[in-house]
């Protein structure tokens, strides 16, 4: 038996003229003898005989038919049964669609006409005014903006029912680059129980397509996942389109595609009908200045009700409006995104422009530390100096000796002032500042040479970049590249000299220590590897590291490299410099 | 005798040093720029160098360098009002760094074990 499970509420509603006006067939979604949903044609066709002295209501009459009535086959497969509802009344059939091919399981569809013919049934139904339907959809599509929005008002005008009608759509872009389209979104219930779900709350909201569209999300929430996960598997290259769709193509116009037309077609004819499981779809090309740049697929497949030449052309027509507003929405996105990204460097500037100025104001306190300290030091270091001499020259019971002794303690109050003024000076960051890469490389070969108390030649300069520049701390890169080229001076003598030379590379500049002799040099690179990377950070260098966290704070990299034809070598990457 | 060469443009702080280093028994040779600190170790027999770092002519670090050039195992000493020049790569090349003071013990102290006295 059957339960009307829809609230009262449903049943009670009024309807306006204009409601009226767009009339539809009556349709039931009826699973394991639950009534499930009821559009609102049918409780306006319940209402209208609810007073009726044979029979109190619509559902009562229909539900003696499921029982007793006679069920005829139809042509497309579905069954008819003609009821009389009233003892004047012209008959009404219950058509029940076809559903079992796609696996409904207990699920079933009923669509209640007055003409026995599904199609003249459907037909009748489309007498509201398309054009007023495809300028407001158009209106609505050119004041979107963002490609999600248009993506959402194209499928759902394709599907609402005061849109285009059509059960489901699927959105299928052009990707230049595979020469292939795409599944990127789409809309509308997998089977019985959903379709009734997103419709009954549909029912509920606000009828306009413009507030359609905007409560249009609500209702499809977590229920249009399937059809989604269906779309992205859509994948079809260009040239291996099946006959229909390539026709689509060519002609730059819409098709009804049917399944076995495409019978002697390609496999991805097949597939996309396996894919969708219906077996006749529309298609319709979304063209931009007579390129297309994607395809809108719809179909009925949960009322079945065949796609005819008038749903074709609506489809067309408003393929055509949506092929330009994603167009516009993607160049909208690109600005978009252009304006995001200009903003974003705007902040960083201006995110770097405070640092530097924190950083300025820091390295002039410290520098102005340092000088201070530097300046009160040297007579202090004077003035007690001097006093602590002549006192140890006294004699204890000098009378001066006192005085003597207050200066000196004086003087060392100040100097343990001064030390606080070191450690002002040291937390300061080092100034920046353009660095000739080569010349600093020179004459830190110059100072390790010199280190060395092997008498040997140790390195040799070779070609250096005369134009390589780079911006940091002078003192600290000096002190890292110099912490590095020490590591040759500690290890054996066989190798030397280690060639030195700097080159650039794209937007870095390289200094190299290459080994003169491979296999005894292979011994530098590991070392220092093993120094900067080693497991245990015991057996790390200590001053290596920070030779390696200076180089990494200049946005560089100290590395090994040995290729099948290249020498084992130690390099020293930085970014150059731009002015 | 050692001979210690006592490098600062400050006059009367180089004084001090001399006058200081004579009571502990050393020679000291006086030289009041970085140049001038060069011809004084090539003229002379140096066996230890205290060496001031900010000069007008020539800067100690570049002296150093110098310096370390011809007398690879003489000791010098880094004695300087700034302390930010010990944590400069430069100042490896000398044996000591000292932070000037009123108090000379430190620097005695390191001469004397410099020159294994």
């Amino acid at each position: 038996m059957i339960k009307a499970i829809v609230e009262k509420k449903e049943k009670d509603r009024n309807y306006s003229d204009s409601d009226k006006e767009c009339v539809r067939n009556p349709i039931l979604i009826i699973r394991n003898d639950n009534l499930l949903w009821a559009n609102k044609e049918f409780w306006l066709l319940n209402d209208k005989y609810s007073s009726n002295e044979i029979s109190p209501t619509l559902i009562d009459n229909i539900i003696g038919i499921f029982k007793d009535g006679e069920w005829n086959n139809s042509e497309d497969g579905s069954k008819v049964c003609r009821i009389s509802i009233g003892k004047d009344e012209p008959p009404y059939y219950i058509t029940h669609l076809p559903s079992d091919s796609f696996g409904f399981g207990e699920t079933a569809i009923y669509q209640i006409s007055q003409s026995p013919n599904r199609k003249n049934a459907d037909n009748s139904i489309r007498n509201y005014n398309i054009t007023a339907v495809i300028n407001e959809l158009g209106r609505k599509l050119d004041h979107s903006y963002r490609l999600e929005d248009t993506f959402k008002i194209i499928l759902i005008g394709a599907t609402a029912g005061e849109g285009l009608g059509f059960n489901r759509a699927f959105l299928l872009l052009y990707d230049a680059e595979n020469k292939a389209f795409r599944g990127e979104v789409a809309i509308g219930p997998s089977d019985g129980e959903e379709a009734a779900a997103i419709w009954m709350e549909l029912d509920g909201s606000p009828k306009s397509l413009d507030e359609l569209i905007n409560n249009y999300k609500n209702a499809t929430l977590k229920r249009d996942v399937k059809v989604n996960e269906l779309v992205r598997e859509i994948f079809i290259p260009i040239d291996n389109l099946c006959e229909q769709l390539s026709k689509v193509i060519r002609n730059k116009k819409p098709r009804i595609i049917k399944e076995g037309s495409c019978n002697d077609s390609t496999e991805n004819g097949w597939s996309l009908f396996k894919i969708l499981g219906i077996d006749c779809f529309a298609a319709a090309p979304l063209m931009v200045e007579g390129n297309i740049v994607g395809l809108l697929l719809a179909d009925n497949m949960i009322t079945r009700r065949p796609v005819d030449d008038s749903d074709l052309e609506v489809l067309g027509i408003f393929a055509n409006h949506a092929g330009t507003a994603i167009q516009r929405s993607r160049l909208y996105e690109e600005l978009a995104e252009k304006i995001n990204e200009l903003s974003s460097a705007n902040e960083k500037i201006r995110e770097s422009q405070k640092k530097l100025i924190e950083s300025e104001k820091l390295t002039a306190i410290g520098k102005m530390a340092s000088q201070v300290a530097h300046e009160i030091r040297n007579p202090l270091s004077v003035i007690g100096g001097y006093a602590k001499n002549i006192k140890r020259k006294m004699d204890d019971d000098d009378k001066f000796s006192e005085f003597m002794e207050i200066i000196i303690k004086e003087v060392e109050r100040i100097e343990k002032v001064l030390e606080t003024f070191d450690s002002l000076s040291k937390t300061a960051p080092e100034e920046k500042t353009i660095i000739n890469f080569s010349e600093l490389v020179k004459g830190v070969i110059n100072i390790a040479e010199n280190n060395s108390s092997s008498g040997m030649r140790i390195f040799e300069i070779n070609k250096m970049e005369g134009n390589a520049k780079i911006f940091g701390g002078e003192a600290q890169l000096r002190n890292a590249i110099l912490s590095v080229a020490k590591q040759f001076i500690k290890d054996d003598k066989e190798s030397f000299p280690i060639s030195v030379s700097t080159k650039i590379e794209g937007e870095a500049v390289l200094l190299n220590f290459i080994p003169q002799i491979s296999d005894t040099g292979k011994k530098h690179p590991n070392t220092i590897f093993e120094a900067l990377y080693g497991n245990s950070p015991l057996k790390r260098d200590t001053v290596l590291t920070i030779a390696n966290e200076i180089i990494n704070r200049h946005l560089g990299m100290i590395g090994i490299e040995q290729g099948k034809d290249k020498p084992l070598s130690v390099y020293i990457k930085l970014p150059l410099y731009k002015e | 005798m050692h001979n210690v060469l006592v490098v600062d443009d400050e006059k009367v702080l180089s004084k001090l040093y001399e006058h200081e280093l004579v009571e502990e028994g050393y020679n000291v040779l006086i030289a009041n720029s970085g140049t001038e600190a060069l011809r004084v170790a090539q003229d002379n027999q140096i066996d230890l160098m205290v060496l001031d770092i900010k000069m007008d002519d020539m800067d100690g670090l570049e002296v150093l360098n110098e310096f370390r050039r011809k007398h690879t195992d003489t000791p010098v000493i880094l004695n300087s009002a700034y302390s930010i020049y010990k944590d400069d790569f430069s100042s490896w090349l000398a044996d000591a760094y000292i932070v000037k003071s009123s108090d000379l013990a430190q620097l005695k102290e390191k001469i004397s074990e410099l020159l294994k006295i």
